[in-house]
């Protein structure tokens, strides 16, 4: 796998950067979806707090990670005080990298016997 | 709700501004949701605690960010920065290596243990108001005075020191063995003088700088006993006195005891010994006073030949500066002042120069977005960097100026 500097220079990514890059990854999400999102597919095990998401959006945004969209949902769908944001293709590849990153530390890991073999 | 929005004014104004109603909104919906005092009370500790401590994560962010767009914006500029950090430097050095002197010097107590009571005590001639004492008055004054606790004498004394290594030429002083208990002096290793090591024809002994025990012996504690030349004799090293004590001189490495010889009684006129000593704690120091010059004129009946004229002055340790001396310190201080001010004004110029040199850079930095706070906050953390560098490098070249003048009052200074 060939290594963009860009994208190693982020990595390890921190814990709430990384669930909001995969909350984003399957639709634009606004503020309060992207907690609920992450909410229930942790199990409830990760309830992002407004202070931590929007700090993380922030920096995300910055980075280049994420991108405020302009694409809103139907009006009767809508609540105009919501900001939706979408992945970028640097972030798309930037949640990879870390996928990879991970999934390569599982392995790690089940080789020394610290996890369980994949059912 | 409004609380809630009081706690989003630990955020930065451009933070609160972009996402303060989302956040809002998000709280409202949990609001809706907690059912029961428990989980309301909670829902608001939670946001309590979440929006101080991501408050401060979000100011250092924009810290970090500031300090690095600072980083860049000098190397671009770099002879603004090196005039802006000399002028700071420059101010601030002066003026800490003033006041230390001026504080140590006229504001804090001696580093002695009863400072209070200390006082330094000079024969008095119509002619010579300050003069030191001779052994013989000394002697006859320490052993009549009823005001003091204790009274002690020494004098300087350069002397040549042969050691571990190769002959040194070290400050040193003579004194009574009164006077280190006195001062509340203890040693790093070893003892003090006992009141045998000061009569006459005593074997000699020495006391050591903490400074030069280190350099000398390495920081040898079997350095007790040994023997060594001072001058023409030898003295055994009974003790090795703490580094930061200095008395009666800054750079004093060598202390050894009077052991006053006989013959040196018999001359009142041989002034060569400055003696102070500690009032007993009920004592004024006018009470001294009288105390003294009544056995003053007692010895200038009993010697009217040398002591005829002969009175003695009392002044406390920490007034033993003249008023003259006192004036040039406050001037010297307010010189450091008026210097400080005079950098603090071309300071202001440069970086009002430097802010109009980049108005083109401003302008394309708020049409980009950025509001008039994020302006204001990185030109403030670019002023506020450069003055803090600048004011390490003041104060790391303080000792430099504290040494040069703080020579002139050897035991007040650290």
């Amino acid at each position: 796998v060939a290594h963009d500097p860009d994208i190693d220079a982020l990595l390890p990514l921190p814990p709430a950067t990384f669930h909001i890059l995969v909350a984003l990854a399957e639709e634009d999400r606004h503020g309060y979806a992207i907690i609920q999102d992450i909410a229930a597919r942790t199990n409830d095990e990760v309830r992002l707090s407004a202070g931590t998401l929007y700090r993380s959006i922030q920096r995300m945004q910055e980075q280049g990670l994420i991108a405020e969209t302009r694409q809103r949902p139907a009006p009767e769908l809508d609540d105009e005080r919501r900001r939706y944001y979408r992945l970028t293709p640097f972030g798309s590849a930037v949640a990879r990298a870390e996928t990879r990153r991970l999934a390569q530390m599982v392995r790690l890991a089940r080789a020394s016997g610290l996890a369980p073999e994949k059912a | 709700m409004r609380a809630y929005r009081f706690l989003l004014y630990f955020y930065p104004a451009g933070f609160r501004a972009e996402y303060g109603d989302e956040m809002c909104a998000i709280f409202a919906r949990r609001r809706q949701n907690a059912s029961g005092l428990a989980s309301v009370a909670s829902l608001w500790v939670g946001a309590v605690a979440d929006n101080v401590t991501t408050a401060w994560r979000v100011h250092g962010d924009i810290l970090r960010q500031d300090l690095r767009y600072t980083a860049r914006s000098v190397m671009r500029s770099p002879g603004y920065a090196v005039a802006a950090l000399l002028v700071t430097a420059l101010g601030i050095g002066a003026t800490t290596a003033a006041f230390s002197v001026t504080d140590h010097v006229l504001v804090r107590p001696l580093a002695f243990a009863n400072s209070d009571r200390l006082v330094k005590i000079w024969e008095r001639q119509p002619q010579y108001p300050r003069m030191e004492l001779s052994p013989a008055n000394f002697r006859d004054l320490k052993a009549r005075a009823s005001s003091f606790e204790a009274m002690a004498a020494y004098v300087s004394r350069p002397v040549n020191f042969v050691g571990r290594r190769d002959p040194r030429r070290l400050e040193g002083a003579i004194v009574t063995a009164d006077l280190l208990p006195m001062l509340g002096v203890r040693p790093v290793i070893g003892r003090l003088f006992a009141h045998d090591d000061d009569r006459e024809g005593a074997p000699g002994t020495l006391l050591l700088s903490q400074r030069i025990w280190q350099s000398e012996f390495g920081a040898d504690p079997g350095v007790l006993g040994q023997v060594v030349r001072l001058d023409d004799a030898t003295f055994s090293i009974i003790g090795v006195l703490p580094a930061g004590f200095n008395f009666p001189a800054r750079d004093v490495e060598i202390w050894q005891p009077a052991r006053f010889r006989q013959v040196l009684f018999e001359d009142r006129r041989d002034n060569y010994l400055q003696a102070i000593g500690t009032l007993r704690p009920v004592v004024s120091i006018d009470q001294a006073r009288s105390d003294l010059n009544v056995i003053a004129e007692d010895l200038a009946r009993t010697y009217p030949k040398e002591n005829s004229q002969t009175r003695v002055s009392v002044i406390p340790l920490r007034d033993e500066l003249g008023p003259q001396t006192r004036l040039l310190l406050t001037a010297l201080f307010g010189a450091a002042l008026s210097l400080l001010l005079i950098a603090c004004t071309n300071l202001a110029s440069l970086l009002l120069a430097r802010v109009l040199g980049r108005r083109g850079e401003l302008a394309v930095r708020t049409a980009l977005g950025a509001g008039r706070e994020r302006l204001v906050r990185q030109l403030l953390t670019e002023s506020l960097l450069l003055s803090l560098l600048g004011g390490v490098i003041g104060r790391c070249s303080r000792p430099q100026g504290f040494r040069c003048w703080s020579g002139s009052y050897p035991w007040r200074s650290p």
